[in-house]
């Protein structure tokens, strides 16, 4: 299992400050690994788990579904991510998680969990960190939902899922697995379909992205991330390893 | 499911839909361009007096409908 752990470590490496030992225990934290296909429901409103689910390979989303059918996608989750990490303290779940790719996921028993984070605090305070992280996340979506035209709202998106994979090794220079649909798109920034479709096609005008057979490339990093007013630092990643290696 | 393309006509900025949105019927196409017009609409553009928003909504064949909205504002003193 300790290879398939390098997102999450590469992560938290980013956000705090790791021993060795440390290191080893988080890598043993997992009791299976599964194959989940594409579109499934891995937690819905109203579970209980009993497990957390660290994300190895592929995308997820995290959504509410609204009376009239309605979908609101709350984040969007790349590998390294524990997508659910709260529902080790949390009662009931408020939410539905949803895989958007075939995804390759590592279990975590809450119980394992426990047992860990009572017994290595540095591992906890890494946890708790990344879960702060999402916090940080869910702040700036709101801010680009609600005060950010299309434009820029797509461009603030794609800078962060960027950065995410380009964070755990995943980006092959500028360019990463696509696999979001238009409907996805607009379900997370409040736009209907028909605007997203415009308006990449404004940001492919622009020659700020290319999109094509499930990969995105971002031709110019500078003018995609002015265009987006994407600022990395609610993403936390520089302070914890004392790795002064700045991102693009 | 039937595929809808909806190119868009901002005053003399046209863009053409090349990929289209799949809707289960041509009254959910109508609702959609009404959506698209108004979140057009809502990024206002500094200065504007006046502006005109278009929508043609087509299928695999012809166009099936036209949705427009026209700002205008007028000085009244």
């Amino acid at each position: 299992m300790a290879s398939s752990f390098g997102p999450l470590v590469r992560k938290l490496q980013r956000l705090y400050p790791l021993t060795d030992d440390e290191r080893h225990v988080i890598e043993g934290l997992c009791s299976r690994k599964i194959e989940v296909p594409k579109y499934t429901d891995i937690v819905q409103e109203g579970d209980k788990p009993l497990n957390s689910n660290l994300l190895l390979q592929g995308v997820i989303c995290r959504y509410v579904l609204m009376p009239d059918g309605g979908r609101q996608i709350q984040s969007f989750h790349t590998p390294g991510d524990i997508v659910d990490a709260h529902s080790f303290l949390l009662d009931v779940m408020d939410h539905n998680i949803k895989t958007l790719t075939t995804c390759s996921i590592a279990v975590i028993p809450h119980e394992k969990l426990r047992a860990v984070t009572e017994a290595h605090p540095g591992v906890a305070r890494a946890i708790w960190k990344d879960t702060l992280m999402d916090g940080a996340i869910f702040r700036q979506w709101i801010a680009n939902v609600g005060r950010r035209n299309a434009f820029q709202r797509l461009a603030h998106l794609i800078c962060e899922i960027f950065t995410k994979f380009e964070v755990v090794g995943l980006a092959d220079s500028l360019t990463i697995d696509w696999p979001l649909t238009q409907a996805d798109l607009g379900d997370a920034t409040g736009l209907s379909v028909v605007h997203v479709n415009r308006t990449l096609k404004e940001l492919r005008e622009a020659k700020l992205i290319t999109i094509g057979r499930d990969k995105l490339t971002i031709p110019n990093w500078d003018a995609l991330k002015a265009a987006g007013e994407f600022d990395p630092k609610y993403l936390q990643l520089g302070g914890g390893s004392g790795d002064a290696r700045s991102l693009h | 499911v039937p595929r809808y393309y909806f190119d868009a006509h901002d005053d003399e900025r046209f863009t053409a839909d090349d990929d289209g949105v799949e809707l289960p019927s041509a009254s959910h196409a109508s609702d959609a361009a009404a959506r698209a017009l108004a979140e057009m609409a809502i990024d206002v553009r500094p200065g504007t007096i006046q502006r005109h928003l278009r929508i043609e909504v087509r299928d695999e064949e012809r166009v099936l409908l036209v949705a427009c909205l026209m700002l205008e504002i007028a000085q009244t003193g």
